[in-house]
């Protein structure tokens, strides 16, 4: 049970951030381990120059002995090094067959029958010979973990692939991933979910702000311990309070934005969104949680104003807004909390200032401005910085000041806390469900069990492009919303 | 009818699309093509006056290959604009195709030499054949079209980018190097200074308008040229002016386009998504 | 073994300018040596010669071509709209101009004539610009392509106009107009070929369009387009509009440098290639040496004009060599600036494996 493979030393900066300070770790043969910390902490940076994407400004991997420094991910894979992302890095263009060839360096039909070994031997039915853009999420991530496995690696890096499938599959991956263990080689687990660590890896590392900050055996550590190395001195936390207020279910409430049997294709032409008809009620934070991939994304964009509606009609306070392009939606109040903030919310290149005089409806005074920015706890509160130098949480205040410059009637969400920090993700959460309290409306897509249960006051189930189930969020436990989440797939 | 339908100018500008073609399936948007063109039509003109046919085609290859690495330099190393690199180094090597020309001219005309009309159908064929199996059959050709559909998701694949682009470089520019010689030692014999300006242009807009496919690309560089040199023909005969025939290349470029975007075809046609896209390996996703 | 890498920096703002300026002489620099070498003239001569270039008035004619297009150029770049067509966007602007002056009555009407010329010069400008825009947002169809195919279009257009119908009554054949009427004519600077007041204009442009695009809500939107257009049309703005609107700016400020070289040097129309002279292409870099700032675009104009005055100075014997060694230079310096943006935004970092 010698080292594998060590990491000494890194140091990584972009620009004036620092991603990752001064960061060692060995890696054992057989090991699994969990690389834990919450978004922005530096995981993905180090997964990253593990993998070649990255050059570290100090530091080197050593690998049997050899202080290496990777530049590509050519060179990590020819040492052994491959890594399966959060999302899937195919080309949607090639078949799967054709990509796996590519990663492997060797011709189609010589891997053809051991792709099809593999498939079978985890009971998997996918067609490999059809272009990836055919396949659903989980079979594009099965084929990550395939062509992964074919190559025979010393070490494979997970980036939080699993962190959002229900159980079963997340098992099924686990089973996978295992696989390689049986040769000697190591897995390093990256994920911000406790238990997930916890429950696969056999050490813990903790990353905080760039530096490891704790060292554990899976084994004899506690979910307490972990959570408070991993928010340590994190003041501010505890001062965003998240309540979900218990709603009368009784009540008869308005319907805000009546989804009535709505279809959408995707950018293939076939239909993503499939006769969906929801009722979103004032007052509540209705949830549609669903596996990645199955018609939320289009439906999302459809209610926005981003893709067209193939049929049905979307009816926004009894005005059928169907046709309407996304500014005249916005412009009637439809706000709009993106996935990725940083690509989508905000104006990186701009300043502070600039970006809220883009966010508002009105014109907008400057002393309206520095309150906003005061209020969020802007730092620093120099409205004429240019955002992208702000750091991540502080780029998200600024996203989010859009919901207290305009007054929005109704707020539509995409995976809102997935990219943030626990701090940030409590800020947009809080928001929300104050909203929600004072008789606004909001519509959420999540990936995220954790994100929907924490919100949701009414949870439905997407799969295959169709709602196939609608529950009260007193009613329901997270088991029965997983077992509908993979019955369809 | 045969000559009208495939002569030598269609055979110059079929090398010149199809090698357009490679290039620009690597995701590199190719603007710098006319000024190349341009002076590897300089080039040519010059070298014939002094060397044997062959040793002048190798000659101007080496030449045209080194000016794309110097190319393949600005985009791959220093993350250039494909655009404005395009644009700047068009500038510069017009100047330069008309200095050399100008400064290296022994003669006025050169020997020209006369292809066979069924060695350019011959050639036309290979040449098309060969850039298909290239593109579609090949290891490096699989590796170039990922780089233009998607050139971070390739990174992951262990496709190392900036090769793959460089060599897609090499490549066309051999083909555009052997299309321009074509054109002024098989097809035009004479040259002024900025002889050729604007066939790169019209590469590149034939290669747009065929979706970057080579088989496609032959039939349309075929059709294109015919209805051009027919369109002369119908000028000569019922005096359409001379400007109105000029400008029909263009705009017809450009309709093919426009209706290829509208069409079915359309969805079975993949194209290059990442055309243009300056690529810079250490992105943050934040 | 070495290994190399290349990560962004952050390069502080003196920093970047200086490097811009530092660039800048370089390429005085290789221009003078470059026309001493070919030549056949010692440095000092030279030297002078660019000395007087600078001071030359006449590189205020460039400027009223360099300077409009430019700004132009600049409200679609910082969209990341890739208007490609200042050249053809001038033809036609050009032309628009001529209309007016030969045409209708007004082109004999002082004042009123040129002023509406010039105005006439920007809408079909505008006009130009308007095709390539609305076949990208409804059909995607690349604009820097169809933009470069509309310049040819422009160029054949005004050809044959000036063979044909526009041909001039008494010019004996030459394929040119006629020359527009006196009141049609802006009145130039005595002894130079410029004239004050599209010049005037034009600086007021360079207000207005700083104003604009740095205050104003449309303004700062349409740079938002360029980070991303996704989130300015979820901020409530239509990015289609904006797109549209600022390509037409573009082209309504080219075809205003159109319209001026009409009414203050040529005073006819000529061949398309004649009249745009590839000072749209130009005008494209002088955008991109400006760094997309309207207010650095009377700095970028006024250098590159220069260049040419010089260019043109230098020039004996072949007009031909002339040209073509001024193209040599002037496109080395672009390529100087695009390191010189490689250098601001990057640095290349070696990392020695023991």
């Amino acid at each position: 049970m010698g080292n594998l493979i060590k990491i000494v030393e890194i140091s990584k900066r972009f620009g004036d951030i620092v991603a990752l300070e001064n960061v060692s770790l060995d890696i054992g043969s057989g090991d699994i381990i969990a690389l834990l910390g919450e978004n922005g902490s530096g995981k993905t940076t180090l997964a990253k120059i593990l993998y070649g994407i990255y050059t570290p400004d100090k530091g080197c991997i050593e690998i049997n002995g050899i202080c290496k420094i990777l530049t590509s991910p050519a060179e990590a894979k020819n040492l052994g090094i491959v890594m399966v992302s959060q999302r899937p890095q195919l080309i949607d263009e090639l078949t799967a067959l054709e990509n796996i060839s590519i990663f492997l360096n060797t011709s189609v039909s010589r891997i053809h029958k051991n792709v099809e070994n593999l498939l079978h031997e985890f009971n998997i039915d996918i067609n490999v010979s059809k272009p990836v853009y055919t396949l659903s999420y989980t079979e594009k991530q099965y084929i990550e973990m395939i062509k992964a496995l074919l190559a025979m690696p010393k070490l494979m890096i997970v980036d939080e692939a699993t962190t959002y499938l229900p159980l079963s599959i997340k098992l099924k991956f686990f089973n996978m991933m295992k696989k390689i263990l049986a040769n000697g080689s190591s897995i390093i687990f990256i994920t911000h979910k406790i238990l997930e660590a916890l429950e696969f890896s056999n050490r813990i590392i903790v990353l905080r702000k760039g530096r490891v900050v704790g060292r554990f055996n899976s084994d004899s550590v506690t979910v307490e311990e972990l959570r408070k190395t991993m928010f340590e001195g994190f003041g501010e936390t505890s001062t965003v309070q998240v309540t979900r207020q218990i709603k009368d279910v009784g009540r008869d409430r308005k319907t805000v934005l009546k989804i009535d049997n709505v279809s959408v294709l995707d950018e293939y032409s076939r239909r993503a969104v499939d006769n969906v008809s929801l009722d979103v009620k004032q007052g509540e934070i209705s949830v549609i949680v669903g596996i990645a991939g199955n018609g939320q994304k289009e439906l999302c964009e459809a209610i926005i104003g981003l893709r067209r509606v193939e049929k049905g009609r979307i009816l926004f306070e009894d005005k059928d807004i169907t046709k309407l392009p996304p500014s005249k939606r916005i412009a009637m109040g439809f706000h709009y909390i993106p996935e990725d903030p940083f690509r989508d919310g905000v104006f990186l290149n701009l300043t502070i200032a600039e970006n809220l005089k883009v966010f508002s409806q009105r014109r907008i005074e400057k002393e309206v401005l520095l309150e906003t920015i005061s209020k969020l706890n802007i730092i620093p509160p120099n409205p004429i910085v240019k955002v992208y130098k702000l750091s991540g949480g502080n780029i998200q205040k600024v996203a989010i000041s859009r919901i207290f410059i305009n007054i929005p009637r109704i707020i539509i969400a995409y995976n809102p806390t997935r990219m943030l920090d626990e701090y940030s993700s409590k800020l947009v959460m809080s928001a929300l469900t104050r909203f929600a309290a004072l008789g606004g409306t909001a519509l959420v897509f999540s990936e995220d069990l954790d994100e929907a249960l924490a919100m949701g006051d009414k949870i439905a189930v997407i799969a295959r492009g169709k709602i196939v189930k609608l529950y009260d969020q007193a009613m329901v436990e997270r088991a029965e919303l997983e077992k509908v989440m993979t019955s369809y797939d | 009818m045969i000559e009208n339908l495939l002569n030598v100018f269609t055979l110059s500008m079929l090398f010149m699309v199809l090698g357009n073609i490679v290039i620009e399936r690597s995701g590199i948007i190719n603007l710098t093509i006319d000024g190349v063109v341009t002076l590897a039509i300089a080039i040519s003109y010059v070298l014939m006056q002094r060397f044997e046919p062959i040793l002048s085609v190798f000659i101007v290859v080496l030449l045209i290959v080194a000016i794309a690495f110097i190319i393949s330099l600005f985009i791959n190393v220093l993350h250039a604009s494909h655009i404005l690199t395009g644009l700047s180094m068009n500038i510069a090597l017009y100047g330069l195709s008309a200095t050399i020309g100008v400064a290296l001219s022994i003669e006025r005309t050169i020997k020209q030499v006369i292809i066979p009309q069924s060695y350019v159908i011959i050639l036309a064929l290979i040449v098309t054949f060969m850039v298909w199996i290239l593109l579609y059959k090949t290891k490096i050709g699989t590796f170039i079209r990922a780089c233009g559909f998607n050139p971070r998701a390739s990174e992951f694949l262990g496709i190392k980018v900036w090769k793959v682009r460089t060599i897609a470089l090499a490549i066309g520019y051999t083909l555009i190097a052997l299309g321009s010689y074509i054109y002024i030692v098989a097809y035009r014999g004479a040259w002024l200074p900025y002889s050729g300006m604007g066939n790169g242009f019209l590469a590149l807009a034939l290669a747009m308008a065929s979706s970057w496919h080579p088989i496609l690309a032959l039939l349309i560089t075929i059709l294109f040229v015919y209805f051009y040199t027919s369109i002369y023909i119908l000028q000569l005969i019922y005096g359409m002016p001379a400007a109105i025939v000029n400008m029909l290349p263009f705009t017809v470029s450009i309709a093919i386009v426009t209706i290829i975007q509208i069409t079915p075809i359309k969805k079975k046609l993949t194209i290059p998504r990442a055309l243009g896209e300056v690529y810079f390996k250490e992105e943050r996703a934040t | 073994m070495i290994k190399i890498s290349i990560v962004k920096r952050e390069f502080p703002l003196f920093m970047s300018i200086s490097l811009r300026i530092a660039i800048a002489i370089l390429g005085l620099l290789i221009a003078v040596t470059t026309a001493s070498f070919i030549f056949q003239q010692d440095l000092h001569t030279t030297l002078s010669l660019l000395t007087t270039s600078f001071l030359n008035l006449n590189v205020l004619r460039y400027v009223s071509v360099f300077l409009p297009t430019a700004l132009g150029l600049i409200i679609a770049y910082n969209a990341s709209l890739w208007n490609l067509g200042a050249e053809g966007q001038i033809v036609v602007g050009a032309m628009g101009a001529t209309f007016i002056a030969l045409f209708t009555p007004l082109g004999n009407i002082e004042y009123i004539g040129p002023a509406t010329s010039l105005f006439f010069s920007s809408i079909v400008g505008a006009l130009w610009a308007f095709i390539p825009i609305i076949l990208k947002i409804y059909f995607n169809v690349n604009e820097a392509l169809t933009t470069l195919m509309m310049n040819y279009i422009a160029y054949y257009l005004v050809d044959y106009l000036v063979y044909g119908p526009w041909r001039g009554k008494s010019v004996y054949g030459y394929p040119e107009t006629d020359m527009i009427p006196i009141p049609c004519r802006l009145q130039r600077v005595v002894g130079y070929s410029f004239s004050l007041y599209p010049l005037l204009i034009s600086l007021i442009f360079i207000v207005v369009i700083y104003f604009f695009l740095y205050k104003t809500r449309v303004g700062i939107s349409i740079r938002a387009l360029s980070t991303s257009s996704r989130a300015v049309e979820l901020s409530g703005i239509s990015s289609i509009k904006l797109a549209i609107l600022a390509f037409i700016l573009s082209g309504a400020l080219a075809g205003f440098a159109g319209g001026t070289e009409v009414l203050v040097y040529h005073r006819k129309l000529v061949p398309g290639s004649k009249i745009g002279a590839g000072m749209g292409y130009i005008s494209i870099m002088v955008a991109w040496l400006s760094s997309l700032n309207p207010i650095a675009a009377i700095v970028a104009s006024y250098y590159v004009s220069t260049l040419y005055i010089f260019s043109l100075a230098i020039q004996i014997g072949s007009i031909n060599i002339g040209d073509a060694v001024a193209r040599i230079v002037i496109g080395a310096i672009f390529l100087l600036t695009i390191v010189s943006e490689f250098i601001s935004k990057y640095k290349i970092v070696l990392r020695f494996e023991k």
